[in-house]
């Protein structure tokens, strides 16, 4: 039993809970960050699984983690370093396949292969992809603004908005609209002809939801990725070096450095509470810790279901929270292997394995590994979008041995046989992502020295991921902004008085960005916002 | 001889194109329209369609009105009432249970309560919900879309804004969470049952290229039960003969069998139109009501239009979902609920997989084995339909793709009746042996017999990407066009897709206020 108080503790040390308690910590702050489990970084973890070898457990590229968080925390100086992704190969089992490099010239060579027009089309498409991202940038370096509100500043914020979209064309409004609706092929439909083509880039619209590439609302997820920033240069994804739990570790470095308290395997049971007020958290050994403030970074699901429970909230918020959908949809399959993997379209030195390689072929092989995952089965030929970081990194794999991490969707939370039914599939679903693969590169099997399989039940199990789902919450235009969590409650406090939430599950929403953790932080510290 | 010149030329004679002619008509305009079938009110006008039998009307959701309308034009003069019941609706699930939706109090609660208690209960609040949000999304659905200028003012855009507000906050936030969701997570957070899920989410995807699943199919049904609160009585038919009336009252020049080849623009706009025949019709104000792709990549020559203009319309997407099958029956069934007059009924489907299934095909280019159909029985309402003692039966069946592998022949069409038939069949024993005559109007037929490019049955997707402002597109959604003189006004535009003749009446309207104005 301790004694101490804090100002705040931070339940979850998942990069936005870690970003929150580095803010809080430099404003001054007394904080504490309680982790469950023995290493840092929640979802964004390195963990050494076969001897020598550090995967990238879950969380695989960085890229649409804040300048200005990094900036502010100084990360580089507390071992960030980020490694850009090359390019982006499309394997096929007929032809050379697609790869897009870096270097336009070298893409428009790619896809003439293809297609003409597509070549011509690919850079505009791109600088009107970059505009658009320019426009609604602002909008994850904000909390989100409530449109159903009348107070002053929320009009004020509506304004601005308003303001920013003045900025764009008509045209370009249009297509915002239209992004924003329609589904990912459809959108690229209007632009590009050739399969092959489209199929890669669709896919970038569906990764983490449970959506299918001709699903109305996808399109916009193709934004993020010319969103993504590196050095300020749009449109770059990069690895983290010695793999994304680095990225967790330089937070709770600098999150130390500004004085906050982390521990790790302590887990918490239960915000406690005094009357209507967090005082504080129980630890599942039954120790109480008391802060003036809790912060939790976990999901909705579990802050509010399980930490505080329903006792504590109006009945119509447990309702929201409820409806608030999870529905994990992808899993992820870690191979250590004994060479450098070779491709049998693409032969070669690997500079085509220095970015991702995405296993989508074309729209129907997507439309399939959705239809099959709907009905509640995991793809037996699913997406998949595979990294091989130690051929950029070589500290995360002995000489001449590769990490190969692959990404992979749809493995459904909820199988028709139910979630529970997981563990005995486990490694059907290892086998399907492995076969698949070994149509692409045939000596693939051979080469495995081990295999970390990852269904959404372990996710759900392993990092707390509620439902596997791995930004929070699913990512679908009812769960966005204003309304992310709940309607009202997008702004990091609760009903619940001196609880917060800093995680995934709130506005701008999931993947390594650290802005629901900083600009948790700023509300609650009231201090001016980016 | 000079030809003669109209004030307006209407292309399509469908409930559109009749009520801008009625309207401007009387206003003193003088208008020709062009219909290219034998008979007006396109989609929502009566067809004999096998001897004996007539249809009135391709989809029973054609027979919404807006009073508003009814009242400028007179239409009570011309015989048209508005219903003042709502019909009853039975959905059959494929094991012989059924939910039976009736407006009689009591009917429903009981048909929910032997399915569950539950949902029984939550029921008069689903309805409750849906009637409070019918308010404002009723004023949008009644008006030129918001903010395109055209008609659509800024008090227009402040009046939607307001009726929104009036909602309160949380209503308004639910309702914003709710539009762009998917029938599939809606039902589920409100009721248990499976086929009451299935039930209420199925006639919202009649002709949309949305399954259950799809983001915005959800507000897809509040907009379907915004738009339904006001019918005409005897069916789509009723508003296009009324329509058609008020036309021939106001002097207007009804031709059928004339199909417009081309519109003529000059350096200073429209100058008329071209008929197949060679025949020039000079006019500076042309009213489109023809879906918008036909008229502005069709119609118009390529130098006439704003290549971006273009551009976006050849964008619009118009693949065709829906097969509607119409069956005449020379004697009654045994619609076998007592106290129930089943007007309307869906089958083929017990739950929300089974529709998306269902659209699963649309994605293959296929026609899936169970298939959802939603059917009309005018007849049980108006017996002079079909001869003593036989009845009219319309079936809508969704997902029916416009590509079939393979192409739609006769050997398709035969065996798509073949399949629909059995499974009415299999829920009203001895209908088979009733069938006496019957048409199936798969998306390619709806193409050929009414014009409807793709044959899509809305004259183009209502994806929330095309409507509203964006309906057919962002130059061409307020009526105007970037062609000075052309008009875009049919089912294409706003909100012509949900309610007839209003997109029609709402252009007209403001083509008369702008003149009024200079």
């Amino acid at each position: 039993m301790t004694s101490t108080s804090y100002d705040t503790i931070v339940v979850g040390g998942g990069h936005n809970g870690l970003v929150c308690a580095a803010y809080l910590a430099r404003a001054g702050q007394k904080v504490l960050v309680l982790e469950r489990r023995h290493v840092l970084g929640g979802a964004a973890v390195s963990e050494e699984m076969h001897p020598g070898f550090t995967f990238s457990v879950c969380s695989y590229v960085v890229s649409l983690l804040r300048p200005w968080i990094i900036r502010d925390l100084e990360l580089p100086r507390h071992g960030l370093e980020l490694i850009p992704l090359e390019c982006s190969f499309s394997p096929h089992l007929e032809g050379q396949g697609l790869c897009r490099w870096a270097d336009p010239e070298r893409t428009r060579r790619e896809i003439t292969a293809f297609s003409r027009d597509d070549a011509e089309t690919y850079p505009i498409f791109g600088q009107t992809m970059v505009q658009m991202a320019r426009v609604l940038k602002p909008l994850i370096d904000q909390p989100a603004v409530d449109p159903t509100s009348l107070s002053p500043k929320a009009l004020m914020e509506m304004a601005g908005m308003g303001r920013r979209m003045k900025d764009l064309s008509k045209d370009q409004q249009a297509c915002l609209a239209r992004m924003m609706t329609m589904s990912a092929v459809d959108f690229l439909d209007q632009w590009f002809e050739s399969e092959a083509l489209k199929a890669p880039m669709a896919v970038s619209g569906i990764i983490g939801t449970f959506q299918g590439v001709r699903s109305p609302g996808t399109a916009y997820v193709l934004l993020h990725h010319y969103m993504g920033e590196i050095d300020g240069a749009f449109r770059s994804w990069g690895f983290a070096k010695g793999g994304t739990g680095m990225v967790s570790e330089a937070i709770a470095s600098a999150a130390r450095g500004f004085g906050a308290e982390i521990r790790t395997e302590v887990p918490v049971e239960k915000v406690l509470m005094e009357g209507d007020r967090a005082t504080g958290v129980v630890l599942e050994n039954g120790d109480e810790i008391h802060g003036k403030c809790v912060v939790s970074s976990l999901d909705p699901h579990r802050t509010f279901l399980r930490l505080v429970g329903e006792e504590h909230l109006p009945s119509d918020f447990t309702e929201h929270i409820r409806h608030f959908q999870m529905n994990g949809s992808s899993g992820k399959v870690n191979l250590a292997v004994d060479r450098l993997p070779e491709f049998a379209c693409r032969p070669g030195d690997g500079s085509h394995m220095r970015g991702d390689v995405a296993i989508a072929p074309s729209i129907e092989y997507l439309d399939t590994a959705y239809e099959e995952a709907k009905y509640g089965a995991f793809s037996r030929r699913p997406y998949l979008n595979v990294v091989i970081p130690s051929l950029v990194d070589p500290s995360v794999a002995p000489p001449g041995q590769h990490v190969i991490s692959c990404f992979v969707q749809y493995a459904p939370y909820h199988l028709k046989e139910g979630a529970e039914d997981w563990p005995n599939q486990r490694e059907a679903f290892g086998d399907a992502v492995v076969d698949t693969l070994s149509e692409y590169i045939p000596g693939l099997k051979e080469s495995i020295l081990y295999r970390q399989v990852l269904t959404p039940w372990d996710l759900e199990q392993m990092v707390g991921l509620t439902e596997g789902n791995i930004f929070h919450g699913e990512l679908s235009l009812q769960q966005l902004a204003f309304l992310r969590p709940a309607a009202g409650w997008a702004r990091y406090k609760t009903p619940v008085k001196d609880l917060w939430i800093c995680g995934s599950g709130t506005h701008p929403g999931g993947g390594i960005m650290g802005a629901p953790g900083a600009l948790a932080a700023k509300t609650i510290l009231g201090e001016a916002l980016p | 001889m000079t030809p003669r010149q109209w004030d307006v030329i209407v292309v399509g004679g469908g409930c559109d194109g009749l009520a801008v002619a009625a309207t401007l008509a009387m206003a003193g305009r003088s208008v020709l329209v062009l219909e290219s079938r034998e008979t007006f009110g396109g989609r929502g006008g009566k067809e004999v369609f096998s001897p004996g039998y007539t249809a009135p009307g391709l989809l029973p959701e054609l027979s919404r009105v807006s009073p508003d309308m009814m009242e400028a034009l007179h239409l009570s003069r011309f015989g048209l009432t508005l219903r003042n019941d709502e019909p009853d609706r039975v959905a059959f699930g494929d094991d012989g249970q059924s939910l039976c939706f009736s407006s009689q109090p009591g009917v429903t609660a009981a048909s929910l309560a032997a399915f569950s208690e539950k949902d029984a209960s939550r029921w008069p609040e689903y309805l409750a919900q849906l009637n409070t949000w019918a308010v404002p999304l009723g004023r949008l659905w009644s008006h030129p879309p918001p903010g395109t200028g055209s008609g659509g003012s800024i008090w227009d855009l402040l009046g939607a804004g307001l009726s929104l507000r009036r909602l309160g906050r949380s209503s308004l936030s639910e309702l914003l969470r709710v539009g762009p969701m998917a029938s599939a997570d809606w039902m589920s957070e409100w009721f248990e049952t499976p086929l009451l899920q299935a039930a209420l989410a199925g006639p919202g995807l009649v002709g949309t290229w949305m399954g259950p699943r799809s983001t915005g199919s959800a507000g897809r049904q509040l907009i379907l039960n915004a738009t339904e609160q006001a019918t005409v009585l005897g069916e789509p038919g009723a508003l296009a003969d009324a329509l058609e009336q008020a036309c021939v009252n106001g002097g207007v020049e009804l031709r059928s069998n004339a199909t417009v080849a081309s519109i003529e623009v000059d350096g200073e706009g429209v100058a008329g139109v071209t008929l197949e025949d060679g025949e020039v019709c000079p006019a500076k104000q042309v009213f489109a009501t023809c879906d918008p792709v036909q008229t502005v990549l069709g119609l118009l020559s390529p130098q006439s239009a704003p290549p971006s203009f273009r551009k976006d319309l050849s964008h619009f997407r118009q693949r065709g979902t829906t097969a509607v099958i119409r069956l005449a029956l020379k004697g009654s069934v045994d619609w076998g609920r007592e106290g129930v007059s089943i007007e309307r009924a869906s089958l083929g489907y017990d739950c929300l997989d089974d529709l998306e299934r269902a659209f699963d095909g649309l994605l293959k280019d296929q026609i899936q084995k169970s298939l959802p159909m939603e059917i009309w029985i005018p007849s049980v309402f108006d017996r002079d339909l079909a001869p003593e003692g036989g009845e009219v039966v319309s079936v809508t069946v969704t997902f029916v793709p416009q590509d079939l592998k393979g192409g739609w022949t006769d050997k398709k069409r035969a065996s798509l009746q073949k399949a629909v038939v059995s499974s009415l069949n299999s829920q009203f024993p001895g209908l088979s042996g009733q069938v006496v005559g019957s048409q199936v109007l798969d998306p390619s037929r709806l193409e050929e017999n009414f014009g409807l490019t793709g044959g899509h049955l809305l004259h183009g997707e209502v994806s929330l990407d095309q409507m509203l402002h964006l309906r057919p597109s962002p130059d061409g959604a307020g009526y105007k066009t970037p062609v000075p003189g052309l008009t875009l006004c049919g089912a294409g535009s706003h909100p012509g897709c949900d309610v007839p003749a209003l997109s029609g009446w709402l252009a007209a309207r403001s083509l008369l206020a702008q003149e009024d104005a200079s």
